[in-house]
Formats: structure tokens, sequence, C-alpha cells
């Protein structure tokens, strides 16, 4: 048995949860004062998910980088692996807000999606 | 020949407020607007800081979406082109000088220079980032000491890895987002110093930014010297007791290559000071009253220039009001200077924008505290309201909303503005 | 071999007397009054202070302290010649510093191959960038010594410098302040009413005196409120000050760059990034100078290194001297603040603290404030670090003279004198080596003093053989790259609608335009620049340089500098190697 101690950050009150696991499951949660706290203290300790923000190479562009969000949130555990991957692709010019510039990331149902626009340009001028 | 211009409204500024007011005051039907932006990093590109900022948290009032900064920007330069506004891009307005008509403001571009003849002005000119030697770290100065934003700038817009072995002096909100993006990128951030016993920004981006990481947060702990002759090679730390004044044997060394400088952002007034405009010196914005005019009739200041903003949608909504007002001028309107009330500082209270009030009107008072406190009232003494806070900490700016009703029960021109625990 | 004369005599005789009131074993040889020192000490302090006290013996020329105290000595890379064959020079004047580049462009106006050797990427980085650039009158150095005249005869040459070289230099005068303070050591032992009226009417007398006999102009003013009316922010307890109207004021890496810019013009030619790691001599006298990218042919060695000249001379077989470095911190306020000082400010002090001219509050010329600079030893040539002990020593001693200035610093720096035991200039051939002329411990008058030196080196030059024919197609003009911030409104416009470029601002803070940017990336490489730094467009541009730092233009200018020369942003250089701005591109570590 184990007790992990969780900040809730859904609201500004900031309840100090505490979660009481056993061998597989969760044995109770306390500390939460509304059931959205609940809800994220069982998903951060059982299968913490996170939003993922970055950027990705881009080729023939304005800027060499673009802006990229994940469309949903991903496992914490695999966004170093997520990271790798993105890090692989070159994106060509030109790009606009809401491309999808890498489908179904690692299986996941997941996009990254293109949060700034990238124009095309001829050579490497960034004015 | 210098070309000349005339304009009922001229904002200088194209980041958020700057942009906002633009597309508040065409909707407001004034006739000649301008719109001047010499942007930070990237020639003709709008949207002031905004476009480098791809974390989330931008928009969730203003939109009711939660939007990262270059989409919150691109929605608004999207409305603002389809208006009928002056956009002189890239361009720099170098002086500012106030008469009784108009206001005159030279700029200057790649075309020549352009005097500029406005009724109404908005400065929305932003901020600056402190540098090491305003927060007094001493030592050598090598190479590989960034503030946050060119850190961000240098990753987030020109794809270029600033270090591997990272110390982050600041925990502000700007300085944990840095932290997340030099670890999510690989590099190896080995502590984030914060002088004060509390973290200095939102609670969510401790946990998201640092623990997620495994990133020490250092409370109470100051960052003393620089050490590194042509590269940065390490930065001598110590903690500090209750008056922030380093502890004696507490010193230690953290080898590192790169220092990010994460200790707050000021307001550029330089316009504002060449025109006179009266300074408050617990905002180092300019005094305004609830038309968010500056002490230089007919000119306003709006978003970060005039208060630090945590978040972007009310640097926006500045950006309106300083529009409608602007607007109220033009169409007629009179704005009383005589006899304002003024706003005083209570207990934990650092600062207030607006810091006077003409009891014409409604407005909004936006309030930063100076410690953080759990379960507290904010207290207008002099009409007896008592707003409820659950939670405040001084990162992030609290904003209540009075009716010109309300106002008008006070009685001998001064609001008292407080915490009560 | 040597010769044993008469005052290596005496001066044994003095020196043993010293030495034997000290509490260590230090032997001692005297060679053409060149003193050699050898033992062991403690601490620093004792090896500074030994050295001194032999150094301000009466006719020695020189102190080589090989005195060992308690720390290792970090045994610098020997770097290795090259045998790669440079050119035939008639001369080769070593350190591109504000002295050798005065020299190289005094040398330029002969019918000479001049070359100079620089080890940094470019002009004035060590010495010649870190002091408060003012152009003294020569009334606070000690009477009798060689940079006092040297000094008094710059300062007058420096309206023509400025002219021919398009620098920016003022006259501001400087306002000395007699107050409460100015005689500690009589204060308590005199009755108030006489010490006050020793500070009213002996002190001024005394100072003009000196005054007089350095031929120096002054003013004394009584009367307080014409005192407060040239500077109403001054401490209120005044009690007299002594005006000196030729103190004025330039930026000192300004200076260094155009006098090596027109030198360059005028056919020198200068070697970056160069070492000299050795000599070549031929009985006893210069045939040719050894470096890291190869070997000149000369007959002639200027030794301007700064403080690496006892390295130098030591290379050549004429050390003479040892360097022992003395760093000074100044402080940098903003813009905003010009208004509290117009004059160089000093508060009177006598005696002198030991070993520091005392420091002064002074305006830049481009309207910022200089509080400083403090005075340390410290052992290490290259220690530029500040300390919080000299910052707030330098508020303590000059927040008295302005006591309501805001502290809105912008920057605060330090750099480290070249100081030698005597704490005088040492210009004079090697007493050893012929063709060898040793330009060392120049400090501060130094500034000042560089025009008057560089008329000295040709005397001395002439006396050693060199023959010197002036140039009949000398250009003596240069002209800076026009500044967007200092020309009138039509002048802005005519420059942008022949150059848009004048009009893109880059940095907000100084009013730079890209334009200046792109010109002083192009002068770089003209003079020979291999690696463009940041610091080199700082400061021939004074980008980078205002309130922000360099926070919003500094990304930019990267960028410049990465088009021009076709690098990646990420591989550009700050100051020296090796200290690239990044690592790479963004993915590095996750490829």
């Amino acid at each position: 048995m184990r007790r992990i101690y969780v900040k809730c950050i859904i609201c500004p009150i900031g309840c100090d949860i505490t979660v009481t696991l056993g061998e597989n499951k969760v044995l109770s949660i306390e500390g939460n004062e509304c059931p959205r706290g609940l809800e994220y203290a069982r998903n951060e300790i059982l299968n913490p998910r996170r939003y993922l923000m970055t950027v990705v190479r881009v080729r023939n562009g304005d800027l060499p980088v673009v802006s990229v969000k994940s469309s949903k949130p991903i496992p914490k555990k695999l966004i170093k692996r997520a990271m790798m991957e993105i890090a692989k692709i070159e994106v060509k010019a030109p790009i606009r807000i809401g491309d999808i510039i890498i489908k179904n990331l690692l299986g996941l149902d997941v996009n990254i999606i293109a949060t700034r626009e990238v124009k095309k340009i001829d050579k490497k001028s960034y004015s | 020949m210098v070309v000349e211009k005339k304009y009922d409204l001229t904002i200088i500024g194209g980041g958020a407020a700057g942009l906002a007011s633009a597309i508040r005051a065409g909707e407001l039907n004034m006739d000649r607007i301008a719109l001047i932006d010499s942007p930070p990093y990237v020639g003709k590109m709008l949207g002031g800081i905004l476009p480098q900022c791809i974390h989330p948290g931008f928009g969730l009032h203003y939109f009711k979406e939660d939007l990262t900064g270059p989409e919150f920007a691109y929605r608004l330069i999207e409305r603002l082109d389809k208006l009928d506004i002056d956009i002189f891009r890239d361009t720099y307005a170098y002086d500012m000088k106030a008469t009784k008509d108009y206001c005159k403001i030279m700029t200057v571009n790649s075309s020549g220079i352009t005097r500029i003849l406005s009724r109404t002005v908005i400065c929305a000119t932003g901020a600056r980032e402190r540098n090491i030697f305003e927060i007094g770290v001493v030592g050598s100065r090598p190479a590989g000491i960034f503030t946050a934003g060119e850190a961000q700038a240098l990753m987030d817009l020109f794809g270029v890895m600033p270090g591997r072995n990272i110390v982050i002096i600041g925990s502000g909100d700007i300085g944990l987002i840095m932290a997340r993006r030099f670890a999510l990128e690989g590099a190896n951030v080995k502590a984030v110093i914060e002088l004060m016993p509390w973290p200095g920004g939102l609670t969510r981006n401790v946990v998201q930014c640092l623990e997620d990481f495994n990133i020490p947060l250092l409370l109470s702990h100051i960052a003393l010297r620089v050490l590194g002759k042509n590269r940065v090679e390490g930065i001598e730390i110590a903690r500090v007791d209750e008056s922030l004044k380093p502890i004696d044997g507490t010193e230690k060394i953290i080898k590192c290559d790169t220092i990010i400088v994460s200790a707050g952002i000021v307001p550029r007034i330089d316009l504002l000071e060449k025109v006179g405009a009266l300074i408050d010196k617990t905002t180092n914005g300019p005094i305004v009253n609830d038309f968010l005019e500056t002490s230089v009739p007919n000119i306003f200041a709006a978003g970060n220039v005039l208060v630090i903003n945590d978040l972007v949608d009310y640097a926006a909504e500045q950006g309106e009001i300083a529009a409608e007002s602007a607007a109220y001028i033009i169409h007629g309107g009179r704005i009383p200077h005589k006899n304002p009330i003024k706003i005083v500082l209570g207990k934990n209270v650092r600062l207030a924008v607006p810091q006077l009030l003409t009891g014409i009107r409604d407005t909004y008072i936006y309030i930063r505290v100076k410690k953080p406190m759990k379960n507290v009232y904010l207290y207008l003494n002099e009409i007896d309201i008592k707003i409820k806070l659950i939670s405040i900490i001084p990162s992030e700016l609290i904003r209540i909303f009075l009716r010109k009703e309300e106002i008008s029960r006070i009685g001998n021109k001064i609001l008292n503005i407080s915490i009560l625990g | 071999m040597y010769n044993v004369n008469i005052v290596d005599k005496i001066l044994s005789w003095r020196i043993g007397h010293i030495l034997r009131n000290i509490n260590y074993d230090i032997d001692f040889d005297v060679r053409d009054r060149i003193v050699f020192l050898n033992g062991r000490v403690k601490r620093y302090e004792d090896y500074i202070d030994i050295g001194l006290k032999i150094g301000s013996i009466k006719w020695v020329e020189g102190v080589v302290n090989n005195i060992i105290w308690n720390e290792k000595k970090k045994l610098e890379k020997k770097n290795t010649s090259k045998k790669y064959f440079l050119g035939e020079y008639d001369v080769i004047i070593i350190g591109a510093g504000i002295i050798g580049s005065m020299i190289a462009r005094e040398l330029s106006k002969y019918s000479l191959k001049i070359a100079v050797v620089e080890r940094n990427p470019d002009v004035s980085q060590d010495v010649s960038k870190a002091n408060n650039g003012l152009i003294h009158s020569g009334l606070e150095e000690k009477l009798g010594k060689k940079k006092t005249k040297l000094c008094v005869k710059g300062n007058k040459m420096y309206d023509k410098l400025a002219e021919e070289l398009d620098i920016r230099f003022k006259r501001i005068g400087g306002l000395w302040l007699i107050t409460p303070r100015s005689l500690p050591k009589i204060r308590d032992k005199v009755p108030e009413p006489l010490y006050l009226f020793i500070l009213k009417f002996i002190l001024p007398f005394i100072v003009k005196l000196k005054a007089i006999i350095l031929r120096i102009p002054v003013r004394i003013i009584w009367n307080i409120d014409k005192i407060f009316k040239l500077n109403p922010y001054i401490v209120r307890d005044v009690i007299a000050a002594i005006y000196v109207p030729t103190i004025g004021i330039i930026e000192p890496y300004e200076l260094a760059i155009a006098l090596i810019e027109n030198a360059v013009e005028n056919g020198v030619k200068i070697f970056f990034e160069t070492k000299v790691t050795g000599f070549r001599l031929k009985n006893n006298r210069i045939i040719g100078v050894e470096t890291d990218k190869g070997v000149f042919k000369t007959r002639f060695v200027i030794n301007s290194a700064g403080l690496y000249a006892d390295d130098i001379a030591e290379l050549a077989g004429t050390r003479e001297y040892t360097i022992h470095p003395r760093k000074g911190t100044l402080i940098l306020f903003d813009k905003s603040l010009s208004r509290y000082v117009n004059h160089e400010l000093v508060e009177i002090e006598l005696p002198r603290p030991e070993r520091t001219k005392g420091g002064c509050i002074n305006p830049t010329i481009s309207n910022h404030i200089l509080w400083g600079p403090t005075a340390i030893e410290t052992p290490y040539k290259e220690d530029r670090s500040v300390s919080k002990e000299e910052l707030v020593t330098i508020y303590r001693k000059f927040g008295k003279i302005v006591p309501n200035m805001p502290r809105k610093v912008i920057r605060y720096f330090a750099g480290t004198r070249p100081a030698t035991f005597i704490e005088d200039f040492i210009i004079r051939p090697s007493k050893w080596v012929k063709g060898f002329i040793h330009v060392a411990g120049i400090q501060s008058p130094g500034l000042t003093a560089a025009p008057a030196i560089a008329s000295l080196i040709i005397e001395i030059l002439k006396k050693e053989g060199l023959e010197l024919i002036p140039k009949r197609h000398f250009k003596p003009k240069r002209n800076a790259i026009k500044r967007f911030s200092m020309l009138s409104l039509e002048e802005r416009e005519k420059l942008i609608k022949n150059n848009p470029k004048y009009g893109r601002i880059i940095c907000f803070c100084e009013l730079v335009s890209e334009a200046e940017i792109i010109e002083a990336i192009n002068r770089m490489k003209m003079i020979g620049v291999k690696t463009i730094t940041l610091e080199g467009i700082k400061f021939r541009t004074r980008a980078m340089m205002g309130r922000c730092q360099g926070s919003f233009c500094c990304l930019r200018i990267l960028k410049m500098i990465a088009r021009e020369n076709n690098i990646p942003l990420w591989r550009n250089i700050f100051k020296k190697k090796p200290s690239e701005i990044g690592l790479g591109d963004i993915k590095i570590f996750l490829r």
C-alpha cells in the first residue's frame, strides 16, 4: 500500500489530494472538494497525460521551425518517444494553421497540428 | 521631404493590446486609424511576442478557447485585415510630443520618415525583460546568458538549441515554461532558482513544467555570480533568509553552460517618458484613469506597458477599453480631469490599475498582491464591498468590476483597496 | 655579461636595506637598473607590497618580480610557432589596443611597411575597452612621472585627432569638489573652524599651484551658488570647487577602431587571432617575430601588448618588468539620468588612497553615466569578474557626490590595468635587445597620453636607426559610419532614400539601423577581421549598449551576421572563441 500526494490544478483552490494505492488499483482518494478533482487525481495516478507543444523543422520557409501542438493529450510516459519521432520530421513550406503535420503519432490517434503560419520562400533569408 | 499623415487614432504597438484596440477602433466607426508596429524579432510579423509563445493558455476569456500564442495572434490579425486601418509594419516610433490639438509621432521605416499627427494615441508598446545586471548578479560576463524571451525566440522562432546544461533564474511562468521547453527538447535543466519562498508562477506550471521532468525548484535561493571565461561554466547560488539576504556558508556552484534570466518584465515607457506622462513607481507603467488615459490628455495606454498582465486576455481587453475611450474623445466626449478619486493601496496590495477614477463610468480594476494567501477578502473600504477570494498569488492579476453607481458612493475622493484575512 | 655601474651599486644597497626589514627572505639582483626579485611569500598582497616598495625607489627602471606566493601558477598553454612566412615588415606592432593602434596610425604616415599582430579577433578587446573614456587633464598625476607629462601633452592633441578620425569627443570639464571629507587625516586633529578655513582657502591654492606647475588651466570656484548652478544635484555640504576645463570624454573602442581603419587605409596590415610565440635574434638584434600563424621578418618590434607585455618581453629575452594586473569595476547608469552629471565629478581626498587615482563620476559621450573604477589587485590577467564588494564600494564612495541620483543600473563591468611595479609608463628601447621597444605599463592616463606616446615612439625609432620618410599621400581623414541616431531629420530622410536599410531600426534603445550594422560587418572584414563577433558590432554601432542590453536586438543582429557570413545562426561568436551562441539546431539532442 502506498500513498501518493497530488496537487489538483483544475481550479484555483488547489486541493491537496491523497491517493492510496493497493496492488493494482486505487483504494481511496481523499482531500478533493469536487468531483473534477477526483477525476483529475485518478488520471494523474493511473494514466497521466499531457498536451504536447513543440516545434517541427521546416524546409523552404520564412522561419526554420513551425510551432505545433498535439490534438489530444498524450500519455506522459510516451512524451519522450513522441519528441524523438517529431525530431525526425522536416516539413515543407507553405504551412497553414491547422495543417496536420503528423497523423496518428505513435499510433495513439493523436495528430500533431501546426499552430503558426509559414510562408514559402526560395532562398534562405530570414530578414 | 518628410511625409506627414493625420489620423484620429494612432496605436503604437502591434501585440495583443495593440491589435485588439485596432480591431475595436475599426468596429467603432473611427475614420482614420493607424497601427505602428516594430516586431521584436522577425521583420513584418505582427503579434508582438505572441508568435513565439507556442504554449496554450491564451484566449480562455477572450475567445472562450484555450489557444497557443500564435493562434491567438492569428485570430486577431485575421480580423484586423478586414478593417480599413493603415498598418505601418516594421516601423519604429522614435519620438512623441503632445501639443494642444494633436500628438506628433515621428516614425521611421525603410521607406523613410513619416510624421504622424494624431488626435488620440494608444501606447501599447509592451514590456521588455529584466537583464542579469538588473537583478544584481555579479561575476564574469561570458556568452550563454539569455533572457527567457531570447531563449524562447532562439528555440521556437529560429530553431536553435542555446545550450546543454541549463540553470534558470526566476520561477515566474515564463521561466517555468522555458524549463519545460528545454527539457522536452532533450537539454538538461539542472535547477530553477527562486528568491522567494513560494514559486512565482501558477501551480499548474510548477507541476507540468518542473515536476513532470524532475527539475529541482530551489526556493529561497539567490543567484550570486556567474562563472566562466568565454562561455558560461557555472553559477554560484546561496540560500537566503527572511529578509532575502544570502546566508553565509550556504554558497554552492551549479555547473552549467547556459543561464536563463527570467526575472520579470518591465513596461517599455520610453515614448511615454518623452511625452512627459507621469509614471507609477509600483507598476513602472503610466498613471491612468478609468478611461486608461495617461496624465497627458488624449494619450492612452493598454497592455503590458500599462501593467504587466499574466493573461493576454486582459491585455486585449485593455486595448479595447482604450479604443473605446479614444472613440469617445473623437466623437466629442470629454474626460474630466479635475478631482479624480485616488486609489490607495492597503494591506498586501502591491499595485492597482487604474490609479485614478473619474467616477463617470464603470471600470475594471486590476490588482496584484504582495504575498500568497488563501481564503481572504478583497476589501474596498469606502464603499464597503467585500469580494471573497479563495487563493491569491502575486503572479496572478486580480480583476474586479466596479459599476458607476458603486463608485458614486465614494465620498472623499479616496478608495482604499486591501486584502483582509 | 653586464656592466656593473654606480647606480646599480647604489640601488643594491638601498634595496638590501629595505628587504632586511621585511619578514620574508627575499633575494634580489640588479642589472642595468632592473631589479630581479626572488623568494617566497605567503600571500599575494605581500608579493605586491614588496614589488611596489622596490619599484618606488628612485632610479629603478623596472621590477621583475619572480617571488612565489602560495598558489600554483597556472601555466598557460604554450602556442606552437608555425613556419609559414607571413612577410617582411619594417616595424611589427604587438597589440591592437589604443596604444598599438595609435602607433600604427602614426607610423602609417611614413613610407614604411607596418604590421600589427593582435591575439584577439578584433581590436581593443582587452585593456582598451574597459575604462571610463576620460581624457584627463593630468592634474591628478604625480609630479615628476613620465606619464604626467605625456598626459598633459596628449590631452591637447585630442581635438585634431577627433576631427581627423571623425570620432565623438567633448570637453566636458571637471568639477573637483572640496567637502568636509577632503582632508581626513587632519580633520580630527584641528578645531573645526580651522579645518574649514584650510579646506576653503588653503587647499584650493595647493591644487592651483600644482596646476600652474603642470601648465593646466583651472579655476577656483568659491561661490556655492555658482557650483549648484553648474550642477544642482551635487552634495549640499560642498565647500569650494576646482573647475578643470580641459577634461574630455570619448568612447575608447570607437577611437581604436577609427585608428586602425585609418591605418589600414594608409597601408598597415593587421593580423588578427595571431599570437606571438617567439622572436628571432641575431647578435642580440631582432630579425624576426614568430607567431602561431607564421613567421615575420623585421628589424623593429613595438611591444604594446598591454597585459601580456611582460610575457612578450620575456619571449624576446628582455624581461625588464612584471605586470601585476589591477582590476577596476565600473557601473553604467541609464541615459534618462543624464541631467545629474554633466562634468567629471570628483570629491577631492588627500592624501590619495594608495594605488588608485580614486575614480570619479562622469557622463559618457553617449549620455550615460559611469561611476568608478575601483582598484583591486588580482593575480589573474584575465580576471574581469565583478564582485559584490566592489559594487558596494562604488555605491558608498560615489553615492556621496550626487546623493539623490536614482540608481538605475544598466550594466556593470570590469577591466584589468596592466600595472608595473614602478607605477609609471615604460616607454624606451630594450636594454638588452636591439630593435625591441617597450611600451608597457600603460594604465591610466594611457588613453589621454596615447597620441603623445605615439609621437614619442617616432622619436625613439628615429634614434634607434629607423629611417622615417614622411609619405606624400598619407590620408589623414577617416569617416565614421553614419549614425541615424546622430543625424538631423533632413539628413535621415536623405540617407534612407539612398539606402532603405537606414530606415530599419534594429536596436531600439540606441536607435541603430540595419545599414549601420551591415556597414560595421563590412568594415570589420575590410580591416581583416576573420571572426565577426557580436562585440565587434556593438563597439562600432552602439547596438546592444542601451537599456535592454540587447535582449531585443541581439538576435536580429545574430541573424544578420549569420546571413552575411553564411553560417548557421547558432555558430555566431559572442566575444572570443569558443563562445558560440548555441549548440546546433533545436532537435540536436533528439536525433
